[in-house]
This record gives structure tokens, C-alpha cells and sequence, in this order.
């Protein structure tokens, strides 16, 4: 207690509290006054007795200082001085303040930035009860190259009856409705969800009820739940909202709830909607057969460890295989992943990347700031000697020079702090169709406290080198000559400085060449059609429609669409080329050996009106494109692209064969191929694809296609006045060029590579600002010995070429550090680039010259200056 | 003892110890700081024998409780050192 107390007491005393120094000295000096009178007293003079007084009281400074050392906190009280200082030091020179503030504002602003969504993103916990214990349920297939896909919902059953390891287990498939009633026609992104799957996350709705189990069930009540957006958005979060109804695809559904906040960002997109039975009607079809619907979310018990659950899985997988071997998905395993690393996962290289390279923008910064540092602190050179002539130990110095530097990092910190949290709302902003968790991104506690950490590193990086440096003064030599000694000091590190600024640079720069690179010749890759001049929208058919209407819709509106006004070829498709995931089904050619579904091959599934191939340019290799006479009325029929002419028909004509189609086992007689395009990805090669006229096999999503010099706008009136004949309610989503859509698809890609370019152009800025002022030093350092050279005769353009040949072997040497880092660095991104090499020499051999430019272009200035050195003056100084 | 400056301190344990044991200033006042900031004594300006501002300082109450725990301690101390010193009489 005593101590707490005289600790608080000696806190207070820094602010002014208890004694005074005066009243210390006071007190002393009344001690002197008393022992003189006492050895006047003994018989000496007046004189001789304070003489006397004086050697027995020693030197009153030291002990009022020891005093002062006992009233306050000494380490503080010497930081508060040196800040102090610091400050007025930085006051002294506003322009270099300001430009190192706001260099550090930029590296620490842009580090706490990426680190906020990197944090938020990939180490903050998922928005869930007891988030660690929630994994996803997911099926690979090695042979058949899926990947941690979906799940069936036989083997969804088999798991629920057989399983002992998860306390939870829910089922849900996402789906698109289309909004109708209020308003124009919308299409929301929903989810179908069982009844377990709130509780599975520890989630409750924040009014209203979670789904029932009648509910939860196929043909029961119509409910759904809906998110807080849509709440603040279409009711402006009305308590009276529940028992109101949605008409979601033309039926109509009672709110019984809101979703919380965290429902709807799952799993990665903001969802509007959640509606119950997700194993409903309209999918029983895909129910048989174990297709890949449906995604399943578990909790596993406490005290069960991944590890067990993965066995368990392993046991019921081989069941299932053994008893449902005909069913699609029976050779497949299930596998067991983290929620958190199913959502981010995948993103988590990208990210690193970027965390690296801002990284690295901030270790350019702090060294282009040691580099200005090192200038001032060389100019004080004199104070120094003379701090150490007074007494000063070198800690002393180097503690008063790294309180300068950390004054500047922390003001700088203040502002990036400012910068990062205006940087972050606007990635929030941006990001918000491309980043997973987008909606959690914020500048939370553990960010702050990175950004005091990286603030405290900075702060000492850039002080402590150029501290040593100029505290390792030879204290005769300075006070003799503060000028030339000065400025030649620290040359090595200057120039150390040069060479690892110039290296990281070029690592940076080299990154964002590499992924450019990938960007282009992904950009010029040839889908093998021609989205130019052609128009796309979707069309969501409600699902009451009978398959008579449904026919009919299909037959009439494509005759409706032939004769749209400055459309050159019309088609209808259920997906659209390069615009999104495609569907693959399973495929047998007849007349040879049926294998079980789960042994069968796969290929991608079109559904496709007359003249598709004909609106998108793709060829026709063989066989005719289908025609109106493709109905219903008639056999089926079937057109095949090459890759899957060269996989089935080796050799042979595929023209005139027949194939099994789908799990529902149709046959379709092959009477055309067509050339291959690449449909999901520009990066991945054409697949086995197959497509089938959509007048015989009508389904209730398609897309129309419309090739047509009219601006998209102008199509899309053409062609929802043509749907409104049909049937009024009907929306038209989506409309927009193709181009654009597909530009879409490559956002993501192009938001690292601008993030990714404006770090490598802040590094290069900052690196040829370094060349400049190292160069600056090294033409005033070697001012004397341009003169005598001069003198000499050595004409102008030999100095410049002197100054700029130093310049360039600096130089030389950095990027050479720089390489071997971009060798290394370069590896690590293989995973984003795309046809390109890692290693690739053009990419290298184009950034360095660059880089090498730029600095001899920084250097310039100060050869120039170098140039007009008049002999006489330089020799003059010496 | 009533109130008494720094000098006066000095002087009373210099004369106590039979002078044996001086104090020197760069010790006393520090340590007068110190025994403050722990509350265990109290000073106030007053004036001086020859009509001087000084300042006094006396015991608190914490700070005589203090004096007879340390008394106590050291009596404590005394007496074990004392039978070692003496085996004879503690047997």
C-alpha cells in the first residue's frame, strides 16, 4: 500500500506536485547557512565558516538532483524532456516534418489497413456461436476432379441417421426467387435452409421465430425469414412486418422473422431471403440419384476433435458406398473443413501478398526517412560532441535522437490511423461483390494495436542506425571541424540504405508485373466466341407454370424475339458463356456398356434455343445447328462440342449416335459438333460439353441473347416490351452487355493487380526520391574533390558522367538484391499468375531497366548541380 | 521528539551515535523524500531557531506504528543473533 502511495505521489510530482526544486534548494541552502554557524561558533571567521560549510556539503547540484531523482519517475522525466526537444527540434524544420509525416501517415495508413482486413477477414472468428466448432460437409472425388463439392441428400440422410460426433447438423442449398408485387419484379438471392440450420450456428432471429418442423418440410407452409437489410430497406424496420407476405416466384410466403446480421452473410454473399425445406418439390428430381446439391453445415459435440469426426465421416462414407453404389456420389469421400477456412480459404495467398507488399512500401519509407534523418542528425554534429563533453553517455544521445524519429512515427501513425479507417470504408464499398466478410471488415482494437506496435518499430528503425552513426563521433574531431566531417559521415550506410530500398522496390515491382502480365494474356486468351454487340438478360419463369405453359412460353417468345427491330440474331440459353459456374451432369453413349451413374463420365449441360451457336459466332465443325422443328413432338436431339467428340468418338462420327443424357437418362441423338469455347473460366481449357434444345427439355431460368448494334439499354426495352406481351409479371434481370458481364468476372483479379500497381508505383516514387537525396549527399560530400578535379580539367560531362556511374552501380547492385527476392517472391504467387512464367526474363529484364532508369533520371539532378561546382569556391572551403 | 529541520536531524543522530555515525545531506534529504512519499512522515515550513524558513518534519502516526514494528524486528534480530553469538546460555 505504502509503495502504491509513494508511487502515485512521485507520478503526481511530474506534474507539478509536492516539492518544488526551489524549495529543495531552499532546505539546502539552509543546511550550508546552519553548519557555518555552527563552525563560527567554534571560533572561525565568517569567511573561513561558510568556506568550511561549503566543502562539507559537497556539490548542492548533485544532491538536489538525487532529490529531484527521488520526488518523480527519473526515465520518464527524461523521455517527457526529450520529446520536448523532439518536438521543438521538428518545429524548427516544418517542410521536413511534414514530408516524413505524411511518408509514414502513407506506409503505417496503408499497413493497418490491409492488416484491418486481413484480421478481419481471416483471423477474426467467425460471427457464430463457438465458431471453432463449426465445419462444412463436403464431397471430392479425386478421379473426377471435384473438389470440395456439394453434398446429396441420401448421403445427407445416411450421415444424420449413423452419426455420433456433431451435436448439429443442417442442410442448405442457395437459390434465386424473383420478387414480385411490389414494385418492378426483382430477383433476390436466397437460401434454402432446414429448420436446424440457426441453431447449428448459434443464431436466433432478432424478431420473430425460426422455421418449424411442419414448416421445414416439402409441401408445408409457405414462410420465410428475411434480413435485417431488406427489413431497413422495404419496411423500414416495421415491427408489423411479421405476418406480412413475400410473393416470391408468383406464391406467396408469410414473414415469420429477421434474420440477424451474421445469418445473412452466409455463407459469403449478403443474402436476402431464407425459406425452409431447402429438399422442396422442384429439386425431388435431384434428390434420386445422389447429385452434389446441397451444402452441409455441422457443430461437432464437445470433446470431438476434427481428427475423430474426419474417422467417423470415413466409416459412414464407405457405408454409403457399399450400400448406394449406383448413386452418383458414391465413389466420393467426405470431407471435413473449419467453416472459417471453407468461407476464406482460398483468398488467404492473395491477401498475404498484398500484407507483404504494403510491408514493403512501409520499409521503403522508414528507409527513405533514416536516409533524411541521418542528414539532420549529421548537421548536429557539434551538439553532440559537446553533449559528450558535458558528460552524456552515447545512450544518452542515441535515446535523445530516437525520441526525434519516434515523435515523427507516431505523428505520422496519428494520421495513417485517419487515412486507414477513410481507406477501409472505401474497400468496404468497393469490395463488396469480391471480398468474403466484407461486411465485418472495420479498424477494431487488435488493428490498433498493430498500429502501435508497427508505429513503435518505425519509430525505432528509422532513428536508431542514423543515432549510432552520428553518436559514434569522435568528439575532438567534430568540435574542430563540424563542416566536412558532417556530411562524409555515414556514407555507408547511405548508400546501404539506397541498395535495399532500390532491391525491395523491385521485388514489388516485379509482383505487379508478373500478375499484369497474367492479366493480359488472360485478357487476350480467345473464348472461341464473340461477346462483342451481344445483349444478355435473365428471365426467372414462375414455377406454377405448367409444362404446357412452359413450352408454349418458349415457343412463342422465341418466335417474339426473331422479329426485335435491329437485332441481327436472337437466342435463348440457360447460362450465359464466361458469366458464372456451369452445371456438369453425368453422360453415357447408348449401344455401349451402361455403367452405374456413379462410374459414368460428366460433361457440362447446355439448354439452347435455334441460332445459339449463330448469335455468340461459335462454328459449326459438323452436323446442322438446331432448328424450330426440335420440339417436343419429335425425338430428342443433341449437339456436342470437339472436346467432347475427341474424348467419346475417338476416330469415329459422332453424327447420327446417340447419348444418355443427364441422371434423369433421356437419350438425344447427336446431329451436330461445334467448336470448343471456354465457358466457366478464361483460364481453365474447354471441358466435355453438350447442349440440348431448350424447346424439348423447358426449364424455368433462361437467358436471352441478343446480337444488335443498339446500345443494351435500348435492347432491354425491345425486349421486355416483347416479354410483356407474354405475361406482364414476368422480370427481366440483369441487362447488360456481355462484355460487361464478363469484365465483371475478372474484378476481383483486377482489384489486386490495381492495389498490387499503386504499392509498387508508391514504392518506386519512394525509391527514386531515395536515389535522389543519397545522391544529393554524395555530390556535397565529394564537393572538394569535383573542384580539384575540375581544376584539373576534367570537363563538366566527364563529372556527370562520374556522379551518374556511381548512381548506376548502386543502383545495379539493389536490383540485383532485388531479383534474387523476386525469385523467391515470385514463387510464392505462382497461383495467380496465369501463362506466366515466375521467372519470366521479359518481365525482369523490362522492370529492372525501368527501375534502373528512373534512379540515373533522380540522379540527374544532383550530377547536374555537381557540374556548376566553381573550382575555386570548392577549393576555397577546404 | 517534537519537530525537527534536516540540520537538526543530522545533528540528533550524530550526537545519539556519540558520533559515530554522520549523515551526509546527499543522504538525508533524498531519504526524508522518500520516508514522505510513504507516509510514514510529515513536514511543514516553519522558522527556525535564528529566525529562518526551514522546514520540519515529525512522525505520523503510520510512521511511529513503523518505528515500533522495526523495533521490534531488530529486537528480534538481537536476540537470534545473540544465541548464536552465545551457545552457552541459550542451552
Amino acid at each position: 500500500m505504502r509503495r502504491v502511495r509513494a508511487f502515485g505521489l512521485r507520478i503526481a510530482a511530474m506534474f507539478g506536485a509536492g516539492r518544488t526544486d526551489a524549495e529543495i534548494r531552499e532546505e539546502l541552502e539552509m543546511h550550508r547557512s546552519l553548519l557555518a554557524v555552527e563552525y563560527e561558533r567554534s571560533g572561525l571567521t565568517p569567511e573561513a565558516a561558510r568556506h568550511r560549510a561549503a566543502v562539507e556539503l559537497g556539490n548542492m547540484s548533485s544532491i538536489s538532483d538525487t532529490c529531484r531523482d527521488q520526488r518523480g519517475i527519473p526515465a520518464i522525466e527524461t523521455a517527457i524532456r526529450n520529446v520536448r526537444f523532439a518536438g521543438r527540434q521538428l518545429l524548427k524544420s516544418p517542410a521536413f516534418t511534414l514530408v516524413a509525416i505524411v511518408g509514414l501517415a502513407l506506409g503505417i495508413g496503408a499497413n493497418v489497413a490491409v492488416f484491418s482486413v486481413v484480421n478481419s477477414v481471416f483471423l477474426q472468428p467467425l460471427p457464430y456461436r463457438e465458431p471453432d466448432r463449426l465445419v462444412r460437409l463436403a464431397s471430392t472425388n479425386q478421379e473426377n476432379n471435384l473438389i470440395r463439392v456439394g453434398f446429396s441428400y441420401s448421403r445427407f440422410l445416411e450421415v444424420q441417421q449413423r452419426q455420433q460426433v456433431f451435436s448439429d447438423l443442417a442442410l442448405c442449398a442457395s437459390n434465386a426467387f424473383t420478387l414480385t408485387g411490389r414494385g418492378d419484379p426483382e430477383q433476390v438471392f436466397g437460401l434454402r435452409a432446414s429448420a436446424a440450420l440457426l441453431p447449428t450456428l448459434g443464431l436466433q432471429p432478432i424478431i420473430g421465430r425460426n422455421f418449424s418442423p411442419a414448416e421445414d418440410r416439402p409441401g408445408g407452409p409457405r414462410v420465410v425469414l428475411i434480413s435485417q437489410q431488406m427489413w431497413q430497406r422495404r419496411f423500414n424496420r416495421d415491427g408489423s412486418v411479421l405476418g406480412q407476405a413475400l410473393i416470391l416466384d408468383d406464391a406467396p410466403y408469410a414473414i415469420i422473422g429477421v434474420l440477424p446480421e451474421a445469418a445473412t452473410a452466409f455463407p459469403l454473399n449478403q443474402l436476402q431471403i431464407w425459406v425452409p425445406s431447402p429438399t422442396e418439390a422442384a429439386y425431388l428430381q435431384a434428390l434420386q440419384g445422389g447429385g452434389y446439391y446441397f451444402k452441409v453445415i455441422a457443430r461437432l459435440k464437445p470433446g470431438v476433435s476434427l481428427e475423430q469426426a474426419r474417422e467417423a465421416m470415413n466409416v459412414i462414407a464407405a457405408g454409403y458406398r457399399a450400400a448406394h453404389s449406383g448413386n452418383l456420389d458414391a465413389p466420393s469421400t467426405i470431407e471435413l473443413m473449419p467453416l472459417l477456412d471453407d468461407t476464406v480459404g482460398a483468398r488467404r495467398q492473395s491477401y498475404l501478398l498484398l500484407f507483404g507488399a504494403v510491408g514493403c512500401v512501409l520499409l521503403i519509407a522508414c528507409a527513405n526517412i533514416a536516409n533524411l534523418l541521418l542528414a539532420r542528425f549529421s548537421g548536429r554534429r557539434r551538439d553532440v560532441a559537446t553533449r559528450f563533453a558535458l558528460g552524456a553517455s552515447r545512450g544518452d544521445v542515441v535515446c535523445q535522437f530516437v525520441s526525434e524519429s519516434m515523435l515523427l512515427a507516431v505523428l505520422g501513425a496519428v494520421v495513417g490511423v485517419l487515412l486507414a479507417e477513410w481507406a477501409l470504408s472505401a474497400v468496404v464499398a468497393l469490395g463488396a461483390d469480391l471480398i468474403p466478410r466484407v461486411a465485418e471488415i472495420r479498424l477494431n482494437a487488435t488493428a490498433l494495436g498493430f498500429a502501435v506496435i508497427a508505429t513503435f518499430v518505425t519509430g525505432v528503425l528509422i532513428g536508431l542506425l542514423p543515432a549510432l552513426q552520428v553518436s559514434g563521433v569522435n568528439v575532438l574531431d567534430a568540435l574542430k571541424d563540424g563542416g566536412r566531417g558532417a556530411i562524409g559521415s555515414g556514407r555507408r550506410l547511405r548508400a546501404s540504405l539506397l541498395i535495399f530500398e532500390v532491391a525491395l522496390s523491385l521485388v514489388l515491382l516485379i509482383a505487379a508485373g508478373l500478375l499484369l502480365t497474367s492479366l493480359v494474356r488472360l485478357q487476350r486468351v480467345d473464348p472461341g466466341f464473340a461477346p462483342e454487340d451481344v445483349f444478355t438478360a435473365q428471365i426467372a419463369l414462375p414455377r406454377h407454370y405448367s409444362r404446357d405453359r412452359l413450352i408454349g412460353f418458349y415457343e412463342q417468345f422465341y418466335r417474339r424475339l426473331g422479329t426485335l427491330p435491329g437485332a441481327s440474331s436472337v437466342a435463348l440459353s440457360d447460362g450465359v458463356p464466361l458469366t458464372g459456374a456451369q452445371g456438369r451432369t453425368v453422360v453415357a453413349v447408348a449401344g455401349r456398356p451402361l455403367s452405374p451413374l456413379s462410374e459414368r463420365a460428366t460433361a457440362t449441360r447446355h439448354l439452347v434455343s435455334p441460332r445459339f451457336f449463330g448469335t455468340l459466332r461459335i462454328p459449326l465443325r459438323a452436323g446442322r445447328d438446331f432448328d424450330e422443328r426440335d420440339n417436343t413432338r419429335v425425338p430428342h436431339v443433341v449437339i456436342i462440342n470437339e472436346t467432347f467428340a475427341r474424348r467419346h468418338f475417338p476416330g469415329e462420327n459422332p453424327i447420327g449416335r446417340t447419348l444418355v443424357t443427364g441422371m434423369v437418362q433421356l437419350p438425344a441423338q447427336v446431329v451436330g459438333v461445334v467448336a470448343d469455347i471456354r465457358g466457366e473460366n478464361l483460364n481453365t481449357p474447354p471441358e466435355p460439353e453438350y447442349f440440348l434444345p431448350v424447346l424439348q427439355r423447358p426449364e424455368s431460368r433462361t437467358n436471352v441473347l441478343v446480337r444488335s448494334q443498339l446500345p443494351p439499354a435500348a435492347v432491354a426495352t425491345l425486349v421486355r416490351e416483347a416479354l410483356r406481351t407474354f405475361d406482364p409479371a414476368l422480370p427481366l434481370l440483369q441487362p447488360d452487355a456481355l462484355t460487361t458481364r464478363i469484365a465483371q468476372t475478372l474484378a476481383n483479379r483486377k482489384l489486386a493487380l490495381m492495389l498490387l500497381s499503386a504499392f509498387a508505383a508508391l514504392a518506386l516514387v519512394l525509391a527514386s526520391l531515395g536515389v535522389y537525396s543519397v545522391m544529393a549527399h554524395l555530390v556535397a560530400f565529394r564537393t572538394n574533390e569535383i573542384g580539384v578535379r575540375m581544376a584539373l580539367g576534367e570537363s563538366p560531362g566527364g563529372v556527370m558522367r562520374m556522379v551518374l556511374s556511381q548512381a548506376c552501380r548502386l543502383t545495379v547492385v539493389g536490383i540485383a538484391f532485388g531479383i534474387v527476392g523476386a525469385l523467391v517472391v515470385s514463387q510464392l504467387m505462382q497461383q495467380a499468375l496465369f501463362e506466366v512464367d515466375p521467372v519470366d526474363p521479359l518481365v525482369y529484364v523490362a522492370v529492372s531497366i525501368t527501375l534502373l532508369l528512373v534512379a540515373e533520371a533522380a540522379s540527374f539532378f544532383p550530377a547536374r548541380r555537381a557540374t556548376r561546382i566553381d573550382p575555386v569556391i570548392a577549393l576555397r572551403t577546404e | 521528539m517534537g519537530s525537527q529541520h534536516g540540520f537538526g536531524l543530522a545533528r540528533r543522530i550524530e550526537q545519539i551515535s556519540g558520533h559515530r555515525l554522520s549523515l551526509n545531506p546527499g543522504t538525508l534529504y533524498p531519504t526524508l523524500l522518500k520516508l514522505e512519499q510513504e507516509g510514514y512522515i510529515a513536514s511543514e515550513w516553519g522558522t527556525s531557531d535564528n529566525n529562518r524558513r526551514a522546514r520540519f518534519y515529525h512522525l505520523t502516526r503510520a510512521g511511529r506504528r513503523q518505528v515500533e514494528r522495526e523495533e521490534r524486528a531488530w529486537q528480534d534480530v538481537t536476540d537470534i543473533v545473540a544465541r548464536f553469538l552465545s551457545p552457552k546460555a541459550a542451552r
